[in-house]
């Protein structure tokens, strides 16, 4: 009983320290995680407006640099198809978006809300469907596709985002639906709408966010996409962002700064997009919809 | 306004038979109260006569149409949710008036139906509002609302109070209930709330497992219930039952069982004769006479319990294997203690008799005679 | 309605995969073109038997597992920061996620060029740590490579876990720390005898979401070592792709394909009974 007397002290002076030890420990964590986080941005961006000749000097600079110039942009307009790309990605990436929330949109409406046998069994093949290492999809279409001729061609490529876009899309749509209770759709039937009149008055405005939320999510992933357009795509004309940005990297001297001028210009838009949709996906993912 | 009927009417899912050949017939303009315990098929009874389930088996009608294969939209029913099912992408207003706008109905009509509707429920100030916006008891009244601006001939309503917190279930009851009586649509409603089922409803029908097991108006619902089902489900704290042998050795008949011993009424002792042995006799709490001495139709027990509820007392005593309560004036009860051996009796009149293995009401002729002298106030205790 | 949709799915995903396993037990040679033996084994034989197979799964486990590995790491210790209320919070949680948000090929050069061992800026900043006297050719040492694009990897995936983490250790409720912190547990065993069991669930599906994707992952490899130097990094995927459009042996390709889809249906199996069971709670 004797030793009790002494623990108040020690119950105001180690909690505090322990506490602004924690504090601390914190702080530190945070800042290391922001500068892994931002570093490789910043150093991506700084290279991109660097003067070509400062670019190969050891010990680098960390900042940017006095005289820092915007031509690699340029640059990578006039003489390279960068231009050429961003409008192909933007076109695969839309078209695929747009279809795969079309069907993924169906098939999701019909398992939130049938019941019906093989209801179970589909949803695990949806689920599956995603999961398989691209190449295992990307070596047998391959050769379909050669055989059909829709190789080097933006159509082609579409469809095959699409084979695994549309069950990704519908995994996110149905958690979508089934957040909309179907009582809101029998109360607008017996309020005398018809089920094409309650589609589009009652599910589809009120599915609008995940509409979209889905839409951007696909166009995101097919914008980042590269095994399917290397192994389908050959012509520099088709290529899409991912393909003409690696192109940089296998010629002899790699002019850093344009490919971190490319990077930067390829990055902006989806990096915008996805953080706008982060809370969402991270919901999207405990449902078990999306791949990283 | 109309009415409506249900002629063996079926449900099966994959597996499980939901409602179970129901027959029902609902007069024009009444309030009938479907009510039973959770899963018994209430919901699913609704549902098939909005059109939202299709059914199995049997025929229902609405006036004298004939709508099995009549879609929802075309039935002219109206129908309130138990979670409102307001549309949330709209403001109270376009709430209010969906279903007048389908209807192409003129816009300064619609303006003018749905002023009327909301000021009987109050809605004026929050027309401009989203259901998200909206209180509990507020979604609840633009429902309504949304129910009652049609003018339809059937009102459903599937347990539209249960989100409601006590209070206002209390007094959204007897709002219900006069909007009800004002308009004089024909109302189906839907509870598992028995004392909600026993204040709306102007007939009540019981469902238990898929079937109806009695229809009836409140007061013979609670006073003759057709089983022991319904004996048990209505009335808190339920009917006393008791599973008894009629014991005819010795100079008065008795009823056996459990370690009791009540007197047995004699109009009873014919039909109860043709049942055979197993049997149940059943008294309401109120009608338990508890005395100190066991003089008339009784037996001895002890008192286990007494809750005094303020307005009334509940006294449970135990009797042998069984335990039955009573229900007293507060008065009365101060005077019992925990503990305490009494006399404990039944009108014989207000005995009621259940079959052991169907549970179906035993009928008997009611002699007046028999009731014995009220001792309420006398008692010596 | 979802006829249609399974029908696309069986014509676009499974059929293929189906093809492709019927491929694995032909002598074909060049992709898609004909093959003469009808059934044989022969693939699985030679691939089994070949220490470059062995190789590349062996450089597959170790990719994943130190990705699921430094992932979890992070992503915990990132979780338990932005679970914290603390003034600017929402721009860490930006700027965590922000490696999540980069397109996988502008991930893989710009480390590339980060890691360059004569201009990076990496060797750099380790040359400015007091105890380090030389530094590593990251991509092009044997003893590095695999290293470097784990870390690429995992500087690309942490965030995932972060969220979900987050998200997981955002349901545990606040009693449990408070009753716990009553009954006199520091914050180290508040730790590890609440927050850890609390996410058990997650964890398990963080950690095996992240096995599949790092078991499919092409872009980094292909990107920056080409699955060298001396195949340290020549996991599953890059190796098939480069058996069929380098070596020509798309039999052996396809057979590689089979292992590589054997250990996927495993887990994505335990991924998809672990989903279920959690709905049904
Ligand atoms: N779509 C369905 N498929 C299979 N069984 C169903 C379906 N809908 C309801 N049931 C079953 O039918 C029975 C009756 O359901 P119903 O919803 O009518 O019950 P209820 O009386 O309204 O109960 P509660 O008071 O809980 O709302 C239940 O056992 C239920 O499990
Ligand atoms: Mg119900």
């Amino acid at each position: 009983m004797t030793e009790v007397r002494n623990t108040p002290i020690f119950e105001n002076v180690v909690p505090r320290i322990s506490r602004a030890a924690g504090k601390l420990a914190i702080a530190a964590t945070a800042v290391f995680l922001c500068s892994i986080g931002v570093f490789p941005f910043y150093w991506m961006f700084v290279t991109s407006i660097r003067p070509s000749t400062e670019i190969f000097e050891f010990p680098p600079r960390v900042l940017p640099s006095a005289d820092s110039v915007f031509s690699p942009y340029l640059t990578l307009f006039e003489e390279t198809d960068l231009a050429q790309w961003l409008l192909n990605s933007t076109g695969v990436s839309a078209a695929t978006a747009f279809f795969a929330c079309l069907f993924g949109a169906m098939a999701a409406y019909a398992l939130s809300r049938f019941r019906f046998s093989g209801r179970e069994t589909s949803q695990v093949v949806l689920l599956m469907t995603q999961m398989f290492p691209a190449i295992l999809l990307a070596l047998p279409m391959f050769v379909f596709f050669s055989r059909l001729g829709l190789l080097n061609s933006l159509f082609g490529l579409s469809l095959a985002y699409l084979a695994f876009l549309i069950p990704v899309a519908a995994v996110l749509l149905k958690a979508f639906f089934d957040a909309i209770p179907v009582e809101l759709e029998e109360a607008s039937l017996i309020d005398g709408a018809s089920r094409i009149g309650t589609l589009f008055r009652i599910t589809l405005p009120l599915s609008l966010p995940g509409l979209a939320s889905t839409f951007l999510f696909c166009f995101i992933i097919s914008w980042d996409e590269f095994l399917f357009a290397r192994m389908f795509i050959r012509q520099p004309d088709n290529w899409t962002v991912s393909l003409g940005l690696a192109s940089f990297s296998g010629e002899f001297v790699t002019p850093w700064d344009q490919v971190m001028a490319a990077a930067t210009i390829i990055t902006l838009p989806v990096a915008v997009i996805f953080l706008a949709l982060q809370r969402y996906l991270v919901r999207g993912l405990t449902s078990g919809g999306v791949k990283g | 306004m109309a009415t409506a009927r249900l002629e063996n009417v079926t449900k099966r899912y994959p597996g499980h038979l939901a409602v179970d050949r129901i027959n029902l017939s609902i007069e024009d303009g009444e309030f009938l109260v479907l009510v039973g315990p959770s899963g018994c098929g209430k919901s699913t009874t609704l549902r098939m006569i909005a059109g939202l389930e299709h059914v199995t088996e049997g025929n229902i009608w609405v006036g004298d149409r004939r709508v099995n294969d009549v879609s929802p939209r075309d039935r002219d029913v109206a129908m309130v949710f138990q979670n409102y099912a307001l549309y949330p992408h709209m403001n109270v207003f376009m709430n209010l008036s969906y279903s007048l706008r389908l209807r192409r109905v003129p816009r300064e009509r619609i303006e003018t139906l749905v002023n009327q509707v909301a000021a009987t429920l109050d809605l004026s100030p929050l027309l401009n509002r989203k259901p998200v916006q909206l209180s509990g008891g507020q979604r609840q009244r633009v429902a309504l609302g949304r129910a009652i601006i049609r003018e339809p001939k059937l009102f459903l309503m599937d347990e539209p109070l249960s989100n409601l917190d006590a209070k206002l279930r209390v007094q959204t009851r007897t709002e219900i209930t006069r909007l009800q009586r004002r308009l004089g649509v024909t109302t189906v409603y839907v509870t598992h709330d028995q004392s909600e089922a026993m204040t709306m409803g102007s007939r009540i029908a019981v469902m238990n497992d898929g079937k109806i097991l009695q229809i009836a108006v409140p007061r013979d619902l609670y006073r003759n219930p057709a089983n022991s089902f319904v004996a048990e489900f209505v009335g808190t704290p339920p009917m006393n039952l008791l599973s008894v042998r009629l014991d005819r050795s010795g100079s008065v008949d008795r009823l056996t069982g459990g370690g009791v011993r009540i007197p047995c009424p004699e109009s009873a002792v014919e039909a109860l004769e043709a049942v055979g042995q197993g049997f149940r006799v059943g008294f309401r709490p109120e009608d338990a006479v508890i005395s100190g001495s066991n003089t008339g139709a009784g037996f001895f027990g002890q008192v286990v319990a007494v809750e005094d509820l303020g307005h009334e007392a509940l006294v449970t005593v135990s009797a042998g294997n069984a335990q039955f309560i009573a229900r007293l004036p507060p008065a009365r009860a101060e005077q019992i203690r925990h503990g305490q051996r009494i006399a404990f009796g039944v009108e014989p009149s207000k005995l009621r008799f259940f079959d052991g293995r169907k549970g179906a009401a035993v009928a008997f002729p009611l002699d007046e005679s028999l009731e014995p002298v009220r001792r309420h106030g006398s008692c010596p205790l | 309605m979802l006829g249609p949709v399974l029908v696309c799915i069986f014509v676009l995903v499974i059929a293929p995969l189906l093809w492709g396993l019927r491929i694995s037990l032909t002598d074909s040679r060049m992709i898609g073109l004909g093959y003469r033996k009808g059934f044989t084994l022969e693939n699985f034989q030679t691939i089994l038997s070949d220490p470059d197979t062995w190789n590349a799964v062996w450089v597959t486990i170790v990719f994943s597992g130190g990705t699921v590995i430094g992932s979890v790491l992070l992503g915990i210790a990132a979780a338990l920061v932005l679970d914290r209320d603390f003034p600017g919070r929402g721009i860490v949680r930006v700027l965590v996620i922000l490696p999540w948000a980069v397109p996988h090929v502008v991930a893989a050069l710009v480390w590339q060029w980060m890691y360059n061992p004569d201009f990076g800026i990496l060797n750099y900043g380790l040359l400015l740590l007091p105890w380090v006297s030389a530094t590593p050719k990251w991509l092009s040492d044997p003893q590095f490579a695999l290293l470097a694009i784990i870390i690429v990897n995992v500087w690309k995936t942490y965030p995932f876990a972060a969220l979900l983490l987050l998200a997981g250790i955002q349901t545990i409720s606040d009693d449990l720390y408070e009753a716990s912190a009553i009954d006199g547990a520091g914050p180290a065993r508040r730790f590890l005898d609440i927050t850890l069991p609390g996410l058990k669930r997650v964890l398990a599906i963080v950690v095996l979401l992240l096995l599949i994707w790092s078991f499919g992952n092409f872009v980094f490899i292909f990107l920056m070592t080409q699955g060298g130097p001396a195949g340290a990094t020549n996991a599953l995927v890059v190796h098939i792709y480069f058996e069929t459009f380098r070596f020509f042996r798309a039999g052996s390709a396809f057979a590689m394909g089979a292992l590589l889809l054997a250990m996927s249906i495993v887990l994505t199996s335990i991924y998809i009974i672990m989903l279920r069971g959690q709905d049904n709670d």
